[in-house]
């Protein structure tokens, strides 16, 4: 292999975990591009998209072809629509992956690996859209794709880490937050099992709640914050912050304000940043350092033997 | 222009009071696109808020030293600073802030507070939580180090339906121990950004296309929208300095288009990272917003 190029697997190129979430009765739906977003890099071209399903417990299930994106396009793929004989009543993942035609038509498959250049293989900020909606009602959606390498094993090093925080959730009578955890890797054969505890804070910096959860490899999980902070739901908005972390994963988290008042049911949604965007450190690699610093004081403050079950 | 090696010998090896003087010289030259993060500080972003009667925006502030300092004492004080749509200041409200606590305000609160008439109901805030003092002893005081704020600011549909944006960008640096407010981009440039949002027009009853400007130089923004036969419209604002725009889109202003998986494009970006929000309105009442 040249130095300067990397092996990449074709589905790993570009690449969106998807949570589908059957349990809070919504639809998913993503929209693909066939351009830079950034501009510049890649002229448009055409792209097949492609759909991989995971059960419920992480295990690979099927594949199937979303369909064409022709160049300087959008599209809408309705998901649920395609995943209707697919675990119809529980949450699990799905990949959405989009791959250039001009790989497919060498006579290559999804699975296979190409050989690219940095500049070649630069695919960075292709983010799917994924879009959640009550089945007629308002959409909320989300733009983001697979960090690059996530969760894949290397040796003599510890594996990747998580330090998640928001100040998104809310409660009141009608509106419910929703954290949809998810746990995925670019490595099929990924089988490290991740811990993951978290913490509630009130207004006021008091902690209302805490809990640990333990993730399978390909699987997702929502927190239900109205489940999970024991207060009695007002009309006023309640706000709370979340601080969740793992020594053992990368776990990616979407946020979903929920709205059930009849008739105006409504879906937000948005994804949080990595920990290690806040910091801009004269050393870049102390970003992680910190990272490392504040998982083991939180682990420290908050030493936990048993699992709770999820 | 100088390079990013050059950049990093000069903020390692060169005292900090000439290594100023050189950057400003080099600013002044147009050499130079970046500012000196040589001290220790808070890089912060410029958000859009609405209060206009109907929406409203809420700040749910997170003390986010608490998260990476658990073991601190990181309670801290805030400045938030509210701005017009055409980056003019309207007032400052302090505030303080506890150890893993929030601060919550509506900004239609604020307003009220500072007395402050806005007629066009939006503008951009800014947000500055201080360092907590035992961070800042933490901090190695040999070495740079910086904290990049990126927020999350909600909105409330008059039934308080929320929805939440994250910051994307930079836009002020705000060095410990002082208060001046040092813009991140000296000038603005004319970046492109394509949406992979397919639009279909159809589900909404407004459609706003967000963008702020995040530096010193006055710009001259272009949206436009295209159908699957590649029909476009497009509309331009120019856009002050620090200011922000609503280009709003909804069925008449798309009218002979083919209203699905229509495509967005937007030139003229004065940062780098200034994507637009979308900010989606139903004919439900419900309202969600993301960033592209």
């Amino acid at each position: 292999m040249n130095e300067q190029t990397k092996k990449v697997t074709l589905l790993n190129l570009i690449s969106t975990p998807v949570p589908v979430l059957n349990s809070l009765g919504l639809e998913t739906s993503v929209g693909l591009s066939s351009e830079d977003p950034v501009g510049g890099r890649h002229p448009s071209e055409t792209y097949q998209g492609y759909l991989t399903i995971y059960s419920p417990e992480g295990t690979f299930v099927d594949r199937l072809l979303l369909g064409e994106i022709p160049p300087h396009r959008r599209r809408l793929f309705r998901v649920s629509r395609l995943l209707q004989n697919y675990f119809p009543q529980r949450d699990h993942l799905v990949v959405v992956h989009r791959i250039p035609q001009r790989f497919l038509s060498a006579g290559r498959l999804p699975e296979d690996t190409v050989e690219l250049s940095p500049v070649e293989g630069d695919y960075g900020m292709f983010r799917t859209l994924v879009q959640y909606s009550f089945p007629g009602g308002a959409n909320g959606s989300v733009i983001y794709e697979t960090p690059s390498g996530l969760n894949t094993r290397r040796p003599g090093r510890p594996p990747s880490n998580t330090l998640t925080f928001t100040s998104k959730i809310l409660l009141s009578k009608t509106v419910n937050s929703y954290l949809a955890l998810l746990y995925y890797s670019v490595d099929p054969a990924f089988d490290l099992t991740a811990r993951y505890q978290f913490h509630l804070f009130a207004e006021e910096g008091q902690r209302v709640a805490s809990g640990l959860r333990e993730f399978r490899p390909f699987t997702v999980q929502l927190i239900d914050s109205k489940e999970t902070i024991p207060i009695d739901p007002v009309d006023r908005l309640a706000c709370f912050s979340f601080v969740g972390y793992s020594s053992d994963g990368i776990l990616i988290p979407l946020i979903l304000n929920l709205d059930t008042d009849k008739g105006r049911e409504a879906v937000a949604v948005e994804h949080t940043h990595p920990a290690q965007s806040y910091t801009y450190p004269f050393r870049p690699q102390d970003k992680q350092k910190l990272k490392v610093r504040a998982v083991q004081q939180w682990k420290a403050l908050f030493p936990t033997e048993a699992p709770v079950p999820a | 222009m100088i390079g990013p090696e050059a950049i990093s010998v000069l903020k390692r090896y060169v005292p900090q009071g000439l290594s100023q003087g050189i950057q400003s010289t080099l600013q002044r030259f147009g050499m130079w696109d970046q500012p000196l993060l040589t001290e220790r500080g808070v890089i912060n972003d410029l958000y859009y808020w609405v209060a206009d009667g109907h929406l409203d925006t809420l700040l749910p502030l997170q003390n986010y030293f608490s998260v990476f300092f658990p073991d601190l004492k990181t309670e801290t004080r805030g400045t938030l600073f509210l701005y017009s749509c055409h980056g003019q200041k309207i007032g400052e409200i302090p505030f303080t802030l506890g150890a893993n606590a929030l601060y919550r305000l509506r900004v239609s609160d604020a307003l009220q507070r500072l007395g402050a008439k806005v007629p066009e109901g939006y503008g951009t805030l800014l947000c500055d939580l201080h360092i907590p003092e035992e961070v800042l002893r933490f901090l190695n005081p040999k070495e740079p180090f910086y904290f990049w704020d990126r927020f999350y600011i909600g909105y409330l549909s008059p039934e308080n339906q929320p929805c939440f944006v994250h910051g994307v960008d930079k836009t002020y640096i705000l060095h410990s121990g002082r208060r001046e407010l040092v813009p991140f981009y000296p000038t603005g440039k004319g970046y492109t950004w394509l949406p992979e949002i397919p639009v279909n027009i159809e589900l909404y009853r407004r459609l706003w296309v967000i963008l702020i400007n995040r530096t010193r130089t006055s710009r001259r923004l272009t949206l436009t929208v295209s159908d699957r036969q590649d029909a476009c419209r497009s509309w331009s604002h120019q856009i002050p300095p620090f200011g922000v725009h609503r280009f709003e889109l909804d069925r008449t202003h798309t009218r002979g288009l083919d209203p699905e998986e229509m495509r967005l494009k937007v030139e003229g970006i004065p940062s780098r990272w200034g994507r637009p929000i979308l900010f989606k309105q139903f004919p439900s009442g419900a309202i969600s917003a993301m960033h592209c």
